[in-house]
């Protein structure tokens, strides 16, 4: 069969794929600038043809309505991806991300090999229309088994737990202007898939399976926003959040999966709804952050908060985007992140309300508790990125000499900043947009109830505006007759006015990082020599107990394996044979 | 109040008001090192602040479609502590950072407390919006557990958030006690009018957010005089002894550490908790 | 009414599991066994049967006068320093004492009877704080909210025999002053009452 490129008119693919355009066209316009800084050292056009592919291939994989295609086109992004993660290669840690990704990245792509292969054997095609019209008809265990690589497949992708350990490597390692397309819109990709399968292949899942994702979509969230709060490189903690997000957006859809199977398609749908907005709010201020951090790199030359500080008085304009940012990751009204976080809270509420068996509730609301301390806790982390950053004074000479910033970078930032205020205070017609398409695809019919009031936000912005304005008027009159002194800081009668003084990034979070700190292997080493010398680190608990325990079995069997067969000829004929008996086996049992 | 309790004479109740006029005489020093933040925040933390005491009942409520949702209300305030975090790490003073990693710790753990009173509130009136809430509560006579329950950990979440004992101690001025005070350590003049004005109206409407939900009993739900009056005074009657409540508990108790107070948090959770399968229950 | 004293217990089991100075958790116990006590009571003016008030009357006096007067006056023989450490933090501890309780309700969310859930409710807090403390006068109290536990869970059975009730509460009574006892004596052997040491009696 010819991996022929089918597309396809489905609304979901034209919402993802007008997602990645519109993130696509702000980070173009900065990597005009960007690229700049690589001029000297490495090949420029290699990257632009590589980020031209990489987006061409994500465009390809959310709008193939062929499994080959949609296979093919995802190998082509996995490798697209992988050399932009690796393309600074001068640095040798990138290249072990790189290859960490790089694994992990086809693992996923085996994962949903076999999963299209086990939905050929169900439906006997490729296509996904046709898919779509046998599947009415699977049995429980068949929706089992795709759900599970589903989540493995996707969930590799997506990042997360606990397969989630290649994003806070592949995603600091890799330029800024990648970063914020991997981080924005791929892992979207991975999303669009998922979505895809579970709703509208399998229309809905046993009750288990929502049940698995909630959970799964929880932990993700608060295990990754724990770990963003300590660390120190801005990429890493954007990496975190971006996790912590993704998790959001998980459980949200798996509170739509069990609201599906209890039959609450309203609900469902507004779970649904407030999955996909997070998912068109995230990409736009995740990119913009990554964008930002990418400004503060070229500028400075350290993604180590610890040592900037200060920069807002020679970057004016990257820390008016980042403040954006940040309040639009916090969840701060009027900008996108609060809408998406009502409507995800507001699944959790009404979903408690609706269910009928007890088990369920409770963990609904065991979730719904974890997932506003994340939204807490991303606060918390995003603050304190961009305080130490930005404000107070320089920490080190890096952050005293500041490169100028060039102006294509500047406005793609300033782009996605307008984009983030748009889609906050325009939510509610966005919100009815993507619920009547939610409708559709769970076939519901008539409109969606309880979206009305979400109109309040723009009465709240006008509000706020025009209050605040008579305050600043007032305050200029009053301060006509004033002096206005610009004096140093208030040390507490301390004559110098040294800039370590200042709170750290790590003294900042210190409060969590005693009390959650076992979650991310916060280590705190004294070494007495001749000065005192503190170093904190922290480490993924993940990657540390799972990763590396099961790395050291492979090894370990790999060792074994090689004693048997050390090169004699016979031995290998032997293991060739061998296999293919038990492929042979495998497929005349299965199909 | 926490002067008479004291038993000393105290400042007359509009003190507040003669400080702030005060303040707004004065000049503004600020550091050469702050930007934007500290030159646009305060105003802005100040008509957050303002707006947010429009969305609220006071006396009256109905059951209209009007504007109000607890969503935006709890998230407005969200505006405010942003401002006020960065305002405390804008002075890059040591205080500065200190504050601000404590009330953004505390503010964290509070959270989950602000779900599940929503997440109540919800369950009992099935509505989202304050002015519904508080016009159907008020057709409630039996108080049960539950409610009075949620109730007590409301007030905890409006200690915290408001920083009040034991999470914090809003008359001293010894920089390692402080928490709110740390963070606006660096603002003088005019803006320091503006934080304290708005921190005061914050604390106001945190109050009758509680008083309306929770104990809305004589509330006007009629346009007509005589039910605006009872409103009016009972509205009064309930304010005084709340705040009278808050003026008892913190001549009573001391400050607490950081962590030991945060423990405080998932006593609540649990509380909460209590109360959720209280409300299934029976 | 009922309703209210069931939530009293509860909660005043939310606040023992949490805080540290063994006054205050002698206080939280007071206040859970006269919840319970009047519980009874008025379960016997309800069903006017004598066993109840006697019932009653008896957990008042002795698991709110007599035992907490032990309790106090064992805390000063020993001169015991207010406060404890924990094997779980108070963090910890108290999210999972709403956890338990949570279970416990969603266990028997289809019986009817609410003295039967909150008794396994006493039940599991009991148990946990046996288990996550390390002085051995909390375990001994732990012991005692998981007999407050068996009373509730009997008042909710329909055949009750007032000989098996006076028996458990005796029992109780016997345990609170064996315990004061022997932890006097422990103390003076050991010069503590830390449990973690009793190890050493392995050699």
């Amino acid at each position: 069969m010819l991996p022929l490129i089918y597309f396809q008119n489905d609304w979901l693919s034209t919402y993802f794929v007008f997602i990645i355009i519109l993130i696509f066209i702000p980070v173009a316009i900065y990597t005009k600038g960007y690229i700049m800084e690589y001029k000297k050292h490495y090949n420029v056009n290699y990257m632009v043809f590589l980020i031209v592919l990489f987006v061409a291939s994500m465009i390809g994989v959310v709008a193939s309505s062929n499994a080959i295609s949609f296979l093919v086109f995802w190998e082509i992004m996995s490798i697209s991806s992988f050399f932009l993660v690796i393309y600074e290669y001068m640095h040798k840690e990138n290249l072990k991300a790189g290859i960490f990704y790089f694994v992990m990245t086809h693992i996923s792509g085996l994962f949903l090999m076999v999963m299209f292969a086990f939905l050929y054997k169900y439906t006997g095609s490729f296509n996904f229309s046709e898919i779509l019209k046998v599947s009415v008809g699977f049995a429980p265990n068949q929706k089992y088994i795709i759900f599970t690589l589903a989540l493995f497949g996707f969930g590799a992708k997506m990042g997360i737990v606990p397969l989630h350990a290649w994003l806070p490597k592949a995603h600091p390692t890799a330029p800024s202007n990648v970063s914020a397309l991997m981080s924005g819109v791929m892992l979207k990709v991975a999303l669009y898939g998922f979505i895809r399968v579970i709703f509208i292949f399998l229309r809905g899942t046993p009750l288990n399976c929502g049940i698995i994702v909630l959970i799964i979509g929880t932990i993700t969230a608060i295990f990754s926003i724990l770990n963003a709060l300590l660390q120190s490189n801005i990429k890493k903690l954007l990496a975190y959040s971006s996790a912590e997000n993704i998790g959001l957006i998980f459980a949200a859809l798996g509170i739509a999966m069990i609201l599906i199977d209890y039959n609450l398609k309203m609900l469902a749908s507004l779970a649904l709804t407030a999955a996909l907005l997070h998912c068109l709010n995230h990409a736009i201020f995740k990119s913009l952050l990554f964008l930002n951090a990418g400004s503060v790199l070229y500028a400075t030359g350290t993604k180590n908060m610890n040592e900037l500080g200060g920069l807002h008085q020679k970057m004016k304009f990257t820390a008016i985007c980042t403040f954006i940012g940040t309040c639009a990751i916090s969840a701060v009204p009027p900008f996108n992140g609060f809408a998406s976080e009502i409507l995800i809270l507001r699944s959790f509420i009404e979903a408690i309300t609706m269910v009928s068996n007890i088990w369920v509730i409770i963990l609904i609301f065991s979730c719904g508790i974890i997932v506003a301390l994340t939204s807490g806790a991303a606060f918390y982390a995003t603050v304190k990125s961009f305080g130490i950053t930005f404000l107070g004074k320089p920490r080190s000479k890096k952050a005293e000499h500041v490169k100028t910033i060039p102006l294509s970078m500047n406005i793609g930032q300033g782009i996605l900043a307008m984009l983030t205020i748009v889609t906050g205070v325009f939510s509610p017609f966005i919100i009815s947009k993507i619920s009547f398409y939610t409708n559709n695809i769970l076939e519901i019919n008539g409109e969606s109830p309880g979206f009305k009031n979400e109109t309040e936000i723009i009465t709240f912005t006008l509000l706020l505006i025009f209050i605040t304005f008579i305050i600043f008027i007032f305050n200029k009159i009053n301060s006509l007759n004033q002096k206005q002194q610009i004096n140093d800081t208030w040390a507490c009668g301390y004559k110098e006015d040294k800039p370590y003084i200042q709170y750290t990034g790590s003294g900042f979070v210190q409060p969590a990082a005693k009390i959650f700190g076992t979650i991310s292997n916060y280590n705190k080493k004294v070494n007495y020599k001749r000065t005192i010398h503190i170093s904190q680190t922290t480490s993924d608990i993940v990657e540390d107990y799972l990763y590396k325990s099961s790395l050291k079995a492979v090894n370990f069997l790999t060792t074994k394996i090689l004693k048997i067969s050390y090169g004699k000829i016979q031995l290998h004929i032997l293991h060739i044979f061998i296999s293919l008996i038990i492929a042979l086996v495998l497929v005349l049992k299965f199909v | 109040m926490k002067a008479t309790l004291r038993g000393y004479r105290g400042s007359s109740v509009v003190q507040p008001y003669y400080d702030l006029s005060k303040l707004l005489k004065k000049g503004r020093v600020i550091s050469n090192r702050s930007s934007f933040i500290t030159t646009i925040g305060p105003m802005v933390i100040l008509g957050a602040t303002i707006t947010t005491a429009f969305f609220i009942p006071v006396f009256y409520t109905s059951m209209e479609k009007t504007i109000g949702n607890l969503f935006i209300l709890m998230f407005a305030f969200g505006i405010v502590k942003m401002f006020t975090v960065l305002i405390g790490l804008d002075s890059s003073s040591t205080f500065g950072g200190m504050g601000s990693s404590r009330e953004s710790f505390i503010s964290m753990m509070a959270e989950p407390l602000i779900l599940f009173l929503m997440i109540f509130l919800y369950i009992e009136t099935n509505d989202f919006n304050v002015f519904h809430i508080s016009f159907i509560n008020s057709k409630i006579v039996h108080y049960d557990t539950a409610h009075l329950i949620t109730m007590v950990t409301f007030v905890i979440a409006i200690l915290a958030e408001n920083a009040r004992i034991p999470f914090d101690n809003p008359e001293t001025h010894l920089e390692l006690t402080m928490m709110h005070e740390a963070m606006i350590l660096d603002l003088s003049g005019s803006d320091l009018a503006y934080v304290e004005l708005s921190s005061y109206i914050k604390l106001i409407v945190y109050l009758i957010i509680l008083i309306n939900c929770f104990i809305p009993i004589g509330i006007a739900t009629t346009f007509t005089i005589s039910a605006l009056l009872i409103g009016f005074i009972s509205f009064i009657f309930k304010l005084l002894f709340c705040l009278l409540g808050i003026a008892i508990i913190e001549t009573t108790f001391a400050k607490s550490r950081l962590f030991r107070g945060a423990e405080l948090f998932p006593a609540m959770i649990s509380m909460g908790i209590v109360a959720i399968t209280l409300i299934y229950i029976l | 009414m009922i309703q209210a004293l069931l939530t009293i217990i509860l909660i005043s089991s939310i606040f023992i599991s949490g805080v540290r100075r063994i006054k205050l958790i002698t206080a939280g116990f007071i206040f859970q066994s006269a919840a319970i006590g009047l519980i009874v009571l008025k379960l016997g003016y309800e069903t006017g049967k004598v066993d109840y008030y006697i019932l009653g009357i008896l957990t008042i006096v002795t698991k709110v006068i007599i035992i907490p007067l032990i309790i106090t006056r064992s805390v000063k023989k020993l001169k015991i320093n207010r406060e404890m450490e924990l094997i779980v933090n108070a963090f910890v501890s108290y999210i999972i004492t709403g956890i338990g309780i949570m279970i416990a309700f969603g266990i028997l969310n289809k019986s009817q009877d609410n003295f039967l859930k909150t008794g396994i409710a006493l039940f599991i807090i009991g148990v946990l704080l046996m288990v996550a403390r390390k002085k051995a006068i909390t375990q001994m109290i732990g012991f005692l909210i998981f007999e407050n536990g068996i009373v509730l869970f009997e008042t909710s059975l329909s055949k009750m025999s007032l000989v098996i009730e006076a028996g458990i509460v005796f029992e109780g009574l016997m345990l609170a002053l064996i315990m004061g006892i022997m932890i006097f004596h422990i103390n003076k052997t050991f010069d503590s009452i830390n449990t973690d040491f009793f190890e050493n009696l392995k050699e």
